[in-house]
């Protein structure tokens, strides 16, 4: 076989002008990304979602579009992407529609409209907010362990009954619990600036009642599969793969409403026309409806572009929700008002954890 | 300059940048935005204050942090030392066959992941794990008992999966030693004990010294396996740094946590190798 080799020799000019090139290549992607859009560099979650979503979108996109995806793997990506908001390095986020109100208020990311995405016409109303469309619906209510708790259960206040003491846990803040005591607090009386009902509530919970904090979806699964934990607070098809792996525990919606969580990747903005174009062009993708079903089978969640909604087949029927199912996910989140919550985040975690987990 | 001594610069000048680049760099970055003033929306504002060191070390809350993150680091390494040492002394000074197949099983451990060797912990010692259910079967106890979400159970598993970095440096200064010192301590009619004490222990020091830094510090900084086993109350200076960088985006308050942390163990590291210095030069 007969080996190649460069006859070309660079000068200390040529090398000096590739440093140059290399340097601005790095401080100025923006401008490198508006010549040719041949990467999608996206902030994801990890573990299974990122599989199911891989299976459902990324790689027939980055196959018929001839591109690489570019994945950086974490549960919490938004303070990256603040971090970066004078030079964003990332075209995509994988946010829910909290965190999509809050940076996307700070100017980190770009409106969703129909002129760039023309799925969003398709998609409910109720999963639709100005930097975020869910590409799925994910109802947040409590499991519960049915072989150990007999009684009925239908609100967030029945994790304090004595009864099941030792066997409640609680997300950390840094997962989702933060969204889920302000919920509690409201179902108090308190606000977003105003936590003292759920400070107080919650110290019972943890001194009294001896609840602990789970740390994220493995973990919850681990500890209701293995009955450790009898009732907390969850995502419905996160219950279901607990029951799976032999826990018998069902998600209830809580009367006073459970919590709707829509997920899907923000647009990040000041990214560069070709590049801003090619994520739009994925998020579209994922308000398909076709998509959405196949994403549904996956992971068990039920679709928000109405004609999914509508089109489910049989064997996904389960997972149609009425008007009225509707109304009772979102009936606390509706009325979050983001940015105060936002502006009250470091007083607020402060608080938790000094006086109800210390 | 000598020959030698250019050659010396060659050979650390690439380390040299490569630590400016990616040590000294992100350091002189958290330590500016320590001293910066916290902003919800804007993350800090350009205004020099106290605020964030004063919060770390006057408020009972964060100084709890600190003092629990030290007993931590510090049980951990005593304890770790104490299991390592005489698995070290035997690994040294067995030469039968099996050596390499004890040293594998020492560094099989660091082949999992750190997430997956703490689950494994978590199935050992939850209430439903194999420890209550096998002392509930051999009649020890009634009910389970509380293991997980202990500090015991925190130090019980940073012990297991530290322990390998202890074992290799005192296994280096072991194997290093010269046996006849140990014989003519014998001949002057030393008992093995005295032997131990007085000639395989200090010469042990440089091998003792190397894994107790290396345990401490990576148990300080530790964040999953604290997280994951230790519960609710549980937060150490880790811990606290993920939370509020990821969670509270309080980023110069976490700058100031990371910055008292850097300068903890650097002090720590200084003080042993002091303390070590002195002993072998008295």
């Amino acid at each position: 076989m007969t080996q190649h080799r460069s006859s070309h020799r660079f000068t200390r000019r040529q090398a000096l002008g590739m440093g140059a090139a290399g340097v601005l290549g790095a401080g100025l992607p923006s401008l490198a990304s508006a010549q040719a859009a041949n990467e999608v560099r996206i902030l994801f979650a990890g573990g299974t979602w990122k599989d199911w979503y891989e299976q459902s979108f990324t790689n027939d996109f980055a196959a018929a579009n001839n591109v690489k995806m570019n994945w950086r793997t974490g549960l919490r990506q938004a303070p990256l992407a603040i971090a970066q908001r004078r030079r964003p390095q990332w075209d995509l986020i994988h946010i829910n529609q909290t965190e999509s109100a809050q940076i996307g208020t700070m100017g980190i990311l770009k409106p969703f409209v129909d002129a760039e995405l023309p799925n969003l016409k398709d998609i409910h109303p109720s999963f639709k907010y100005e930097f975020l469309a869910g590409k799925i619906h994910t109802p947040y209510g409590l499991a519960v362990n049915t072989k150990r708790i007999t009684r009925k259960i239908d609100s967030w206040l029945d994790m304090w009954d004595p009864a099941f003491k030792g066997k409640v846990a609680f997300p950390q803040f840094s997962w989702v619990g933060e969204e889920v005591f302000h919920a509690v607090n409201q179902v108090l009386g308190g606000s977003e600036d105003n936590v003292d009902p759920g400070i107080a509530k919650f110290k019972e919970l943890f001194k009294s009642n001896g609840a602990i904090l789970g740390n994220n979806v493995e973990h919850a699964i681990q500890l209701l599969s293995t009955e450790e934990i009898w009732i907390m607070p969850l995502f419905s098809a996160r219950t279901d793969q607990a029951r799976a792996k032999g826990g018998p525990v069902e998600f209830i919606v809580p009367k006073e409403g459970g919590l709707s969580w829509i997920w899907n990747t923000g647009l990040i903005a000041n990214r560069g026309k070709a590049s801003e174009e090619m994520a739009a062009k994925l998020v579209n993708m994922t308000l398909d409806p076709e998509r959405q079903i196949a994403f549904s089978r996956r992971t068990g969640y039920p679709p928000t572009n109405v004609k999914a909604m509508k089109n489910l087949p049989a064997d996904l029927k389960k997972l149609e929700i009425s008007d009225a199912d509707l109304e009772a996910y979102g009936k606390i989140q509706r009325k979050f008002d983001y940015m105060t919550m936002f502006a009250f985040k470091d007083q607020v975690t402060e608080r938790f954890n000094k006086e109800v987990l210390a | 300059m000598t020959e030698t001594r250019r050659a010396g610069w060659l050979f650390v000048t690439p380390i040299g940048l490569l630590y400016l680049l990616i040590l000294l760099a992100p350091l002189s970055y958290f330590l500016l935005l320590s001293i910066f003033k916290y902003s919800a929306f804007e993350m800090y504002l350009f205004e020099p204050t106290a605020e964030n060191y004063q919060r770390l070390l006057f408020d009972p809350y964060y100084r709890g942090v600190i003092y629990r993150t030290l007993r931590i680091a510090a049980t951990t390494t005593v304890f770790t030392l104490l299991v390592a040492y005489p698995l070290a002394y035997f690994l040294a000074r067995y030469g039968g066959p099996g050596r390499g197949v004890l040293m594998f099983l020492v560094i099989a451990p660091l082949m999992s992941g750190v997430i997956v060797r703490t689950y494994g912990w978590i199935v050992l010692l939850g209430a439903e794990g194999t420890i209550n259910t096998a002392l509930i079967w051999l009649g020890a106890i009634q009910r389970p008992i509380q293991i997980l979400r202990t500090e015991f159970a925190v130090i019980m598993a940073m012990v297991h999966i530290l322990l390998p970095y202890m074992v290799f440096p005192l296994f280096s200064a072991i194997v290093a030693q010269e046996r006849n010192l140990e014989q003519a301590a014998r001949t002057l009619g030393a008992s093995n004990l005295r032997i131990f004490l007085e000639v395989t222990l200090p010469l042990s020091r440089p091998g003792i010294v190397m894994g107790s830094v290396l345990v401490f510090t990576l148990t300080a900084g530790a964040i999953v396996t604290p997280q994951l086993l230790g519960g609710k109350e549980m937060k150490v200076l880790g811990i606290l740094i993920y939370d509020l960088v990821l969670t509270t985006l309080n980023w110069p308050l976490a700058s100031a946590v990371a910055s008292l942390l850097v300068l903890l163990q650097f002090s720590v590291i200084v003080l042993y190798f002091r303390g070590a210095r002195g002993r072998a030069a008295a």
